[in-house]
C-alpha cells in the first residue's frame, strides 16, 4: 500500500482577479521509501502541491475537491491539531530558504528541542546530519548557507518522520555545497528508510535522486514515470522540451544551440482553454486548445496528459538521452517571435 | 579593439576596530584580459571573489594592488568626471531579482535612464530606448510597463536592454541566468550569444554554474579564495581540468543522468590561511602545499595552473607579465 495517495486534488485561490487553480486534479503515489520527485518551472504548482499535503495551503487558498491519506488516513478536513500533531512526527518539511525558515531569535539547539522535545540528545541530532555539536548553540546568523540547510534537515527528521518533503532544498547554496545537502538527504532517507519527496526546478538533480518523476504545469501533471524511462524517452512534449532546455555539462554555443522553449511562461491567473501547454507546444494541434487531455496510463503506473499520444504516428521518435540534453531539439523562436512579444 | 585589463589586482577590505581589527583579501594577484568581441567566464562559488572582481572591473572599486585599465588608460588615475565618461564604456548587468529595477519606473525609463545620466538629449533618447528594446525581443508595448507586471526573464531583458542602450564595448554578466527557469534561462542565453555575434560586444560572464560559462565563453578563469587557479581555453579547461579545484567543479555539475546517482561526496572545508587556499580540501595535497603557495605554471598553450602537481609538467608561467600568457589570446 502507498504511504501517501494523492486523487484528484484540487487547491484553488479565489481572488478578486479570478479563481486560481494552484493544483488542478492532481493524483500521485508515495510508496513506503520511495524518493519521489516533482519538476517544474515557478508556477507549476509545485510548491502548492506539497503545501496541500502538509495542510498549510495560505489563505485564501483552499482544497476544493481531492483527498490526500497518509498511511490510510485521509488528510483532506481533519482538524489542525492533529494535522500539526502529523507535521511534526510522521512528516518532516525542508524548505528553500533555510534563512527564513528557521527562527532568527533561537539557538539552533532550542529549535531542536522545540521540534523533537526537551530531553532530545541535540548534540546527536546534529550528528545525524554531519553537523558539530557545538554549533548547537549557536543563531541561524552565525551558521554558513550549507550549515543552516543541514540544520533545518536536523529539525525536520528530529522524530523520525515516514515521509520528508523537500521544496527546492539546495537552491540557495553553491554547487558543492549542494551536493553535499543531497547526500546527507539520500542518506538520511536510506538510514532512516522514509519516503521522500523533492521538488526541484531543476531536472538534473532530480535525475540524481528520485525513483519517480512527476512533471507539472501550471497546476497539472503532465507525465508521471520511473526516472530511467522518462528521461530516455519523454512522453509530454512539455517534458521533452524542458529536458532540451537544460543545459549539458559541455554544450558550446559555436556547435549546438540550447533549444528555450518558444513563448511566456504562461501565469496561473490566465491558464489557457485545453491543454495548459498547447500555446508553448510545438506539436500543437487544433484539439489541444479546445479539450483537455485525459490522463493516459500505462499498467506500470507511469502515464501522461496529452492528446497526441491517442495517434502514435505524428509522435517524434523516443529521444535518446544524449539528444534530450545536447541536441537542438525544438528551433529556437525565429526573429518574427520575438518582434511579436512572445519571448518572456 | 577595446581591451580591458586586469594586472594583478588585489583587493584588501579592512574590518573591526581597534583589537578586533582585520584584513579581508577578497582578490588576490589577479591577471586577465577581456576584448571586444569575446566572452570570458569567471567560474566560482560565493566568497571566491568574483563579485568584489566584477566591481573592480567596472571601475566601481579601486584595487589595493595592481592596476586595472580600459585601452591604457587607468580610470583612477583620472578625475571623477572623466572616469564617469570611461564608465559609460562598460555595463553590468545584474542578477535579476537583485532588486536591479526601480519598480516605480517603467521599462522605457528604466532602458532610458543611462541616457538620462549621460546627457543625451530628450528627442533622441526614445529611438534609442526603441532600438535597444527591439533588440532584446521585447515589443513596444512592453515600454509602458512596470517590473511587477513582467515576468522575470523579461526584467532579466529589460536588465540587459538598459546596459546595451549606451553602446558600451564590454559588458559584465553577474549571474545573468541563476534566478530564471530552465526554459527562460536556454533563450537569454541565446540572446546574449546573438548580441554578442551582432555588436561585437565582449563580456566578462561570472558565475557559479560550470554549463554556463562552458556554453557562453571563449575563455575561463576558475576562481577560489580570491585566487585564479586555473585560466585557458573554456572548453579545454572546463572538458579536462588540471586543477583538483576545477575537477571537483565539474563533477559537482548536476547533469540530468539517472543512472549516475549523486557526485560523489565533494570536501568542504574553509580555504587554508597559508600556502594553497585549496590545501584543506585538495584530495593530491602535498605537504609543500600547506607551506607555499604555487605560482600558475603553464600547462599547454594558453592555459595556467596554480597547482604544484603542474610543476614539472609545466613551465612557470610569468606572474607579472603585461600580457599575460593564460589570458592572451
Amino acid at each position: 500500500m502507498a504511504l501517501l495517495e494523492v486523487r484528484h486534488l484540487t487547491t484553488v485561490f479565489r481572488t478578486p482577479f479570478g479563481a486560481v487553480r494552484a493544483c488542478d486534479d492532481v493524483s500521485f503515489d508515495v510508496a513506503p521509501g520511495e524518493v519521489l520527485g516533482i519538476v517544474g518551472e515557478s508556477g507549476s504548482g509545485k510548491t502548492l502541491t506539497a503545501l496541500s499535503v502538509l495542510g498549510l495551503v495560505p489563505p485564501p487558498g483552499r482544497i476544493e475537491a481531492g483527498s490526500i491519506r497518509f498511511a490510510g488516513e485521509e488528510l483532506v478536513g481533519t482538524p489542525e491539531a492533529r494535522l500539526r500533531r502529523l507535521r511534526g512526527r510522521d512528516i518532516g518539511m525542508v524548505f528553500q530558504d533555510a534563512g527564513r525558515a528557521l527562527d532568527p531569535v533561537h539557538t539552533i539547539a532550542s529549535q531542536l528541542r522545540e521540534a523533537a522535545g526537551k530531553r532530545a540528545d541535540v548534540a546527536a541530532l546534529l550528528g545525524r546530519v554531519g553537523l558539530d555539536g557545538r554549533l548547537a548553540s549557536r543563531y541561524p546568523h552565525e551558521l554558513s548557507g550549507g550549515q543552516r540547510q543541514r540544520a533545518m534537515i536536523a529539525i525536520a527528521i528530529a522524530r523520525t518522520p515516514r515521509l520528508v518533503i523537500a521544496d527546492e532544498p539546495t537552491t540557495a547554496v553553491d554547487s558543492i555545497s549542494q551536493v553535499q545537502v543531497l547526500h546527507e538527504l539520500a542518506r538520511i532517507q536510506r538510514e532512516l528508510g522514509c519516503a521522500l519527496i523533492v521538488i526541484s526546478h531543476n531536472l538534473g538533480l532530480i535525475s540524481r535522486l528520485a525513483d519517480r518523476v512527476l512533471v507539472m504545469y501550471l497546476g497539472r501533471v503532465m507525465e508521471q514515470n520511473a526516472v530511467r524511462p522518462f528521461v530516455a524517452g519523454p512522453r509530454h512534449p512539455y517534458a521533452r522540451a524542458l529536458l532540451a532546455a537544460t543545459p549539458a555539462l559541455d554544450l558550446d554555443r559555436r556547435t549546438g544551440r540550447l533549444a528555450g522553449i518558444r513563448g511566456l511562461p504562461a501565469r496561473m491567473i490566465e491558464v489557457p482553454p485545453g491543454c495548459p501547454f498547447h500555446p508553448r507546444c510545438p506539436d500543437a494541434e487544433a484539439r489541444c486548445s479546445v479539450e483537455v487531455p485525459a490522463w493516459r496510463a500505462h499498467a506500470d503506473g507511469s502515464g501522461a496528459a496529452c492528446h497526441l499520444l491517442d495517434a502514435p504516428a505524428p509522435l517524434p521518435s523516443p529521444v535518446t538521452p544524449g539528444q534530450a540534453q545536447g541536441e537542438r531539439f525544438a528551433p529556437a523562436p525565429p526573429a518574427a517571435e520575438i518582434a511579436d512579444g512572445t519571448l518572456p | 579593439m577595446t581591451r580591458l585589463l586586469l594586472d594583478n589586482v588585489g583587493k584588501t577590505f579592512r574590518a573591526g576596530f581597534l583589537f578586533g581589527r582585520h584584513k579581508t583579501e577578497a582578490v588576490r594577484d589577479v591577471t586577465l584580459e577581456v576584448r571586444s568581441g569575446e566572452t570570458v567566464g569567471i567560474l566560482g562559488e560565493s566568497g571566491s571573489g568574483k563579485s568584489t572582481l566584477v566591481r573592480l572591473a567596472a571601475f566601481l572599486l579601486r584595487p589595493t594592488t595592481g592596476s586595472v585599465t580600459l585601452d591604457g588608460v587607468d580610470p583612477w588615475r583620472l578625475a571623477a568626471s572623466a572616469r564617469r565618461q570611461l564608465r559609460r564604456r562598460l555595463q553590468v548587468v545584474f542578477q535579476e531579482g537583485s532588486d536591479g529595477l526601480d519598480p516605480r519606473q517603467s521599462v522605457a525609463e528604466a532602458v532610458g535612464e543611462p541616457l538620462v545620466n549621460f546627457g543625451t538629449p530628450a528627442k533622441e533618447r526614445a529611438a534609442l530606448v526603441a532600438d535597444a528594446l527591439q533588440e532584446v525581443g521585447l515589443t513596444p508595448e512592453l515600454a509602458g510597463r512596470y517590473p511587477f507586471q513582467l515576468s522575470g526573464g523579461q526584467r532579466q531583458r529589460v536588465g540587459v536592454a538598459r546596459a546595451l542602450v549606451l553602446q558600451p564595448e564590454l559588458v559584465m554578466l553577474d549571474e545573468p541566468v541563476s534566478a530564471l527557469d530552465v526554459s527562460v534561462a536556454a533563450q537569454v542565453l541565446n540572446l546574449l550569444a546573438d548580441l554578442q555575434e551582432r555588436r561585437g560586444v565582449g563580456y566578462l560572464l561570472i558565475t557559479h554554474e560550470l554549463p554556463v560559462v562552458r556554453y557562453l565563453a571563449d575563455r575561463v578563469a576558475v576562481m577560489f579564495a580570491g585566487r585564479v587557479v586555473e585560466a585557458g581555453p573554456a572548453g579545454e579547461v572546463l572538458t579536462r581540468p588540471a586543477h583538483p579545484y576545477t575537477a571537483a567543479m565539474r563533477a559537482a555539475a548536476l547533469t540530468v543522468d539517472p543512472g549516475a546517482g549523486l557526485p560523489a561526496l565533494p570536501a568542504v572545508a574553509p580555504p587554508a590561511a597559508h600556502g594553497c587556499p585549496y590545501a584543506s580540501r585538495c584530495p593530491a595535497v602535498m605537504p609543500r602545499c600547506r607551506v607555499e603557495t604555487p605560482p600558475p605554471f603553464e600547462v599547454g598553450s594558453g592555459r595556467t595552473t596554480r597547482c604544484f602537481l603542474f610543476e614539472s609538467a609545466g613551465v612557470r608561467a610569468e606572474p607579472t607579465s603585461h600580457t599575460p600568457a593564460a589570458l592572451a589570446t
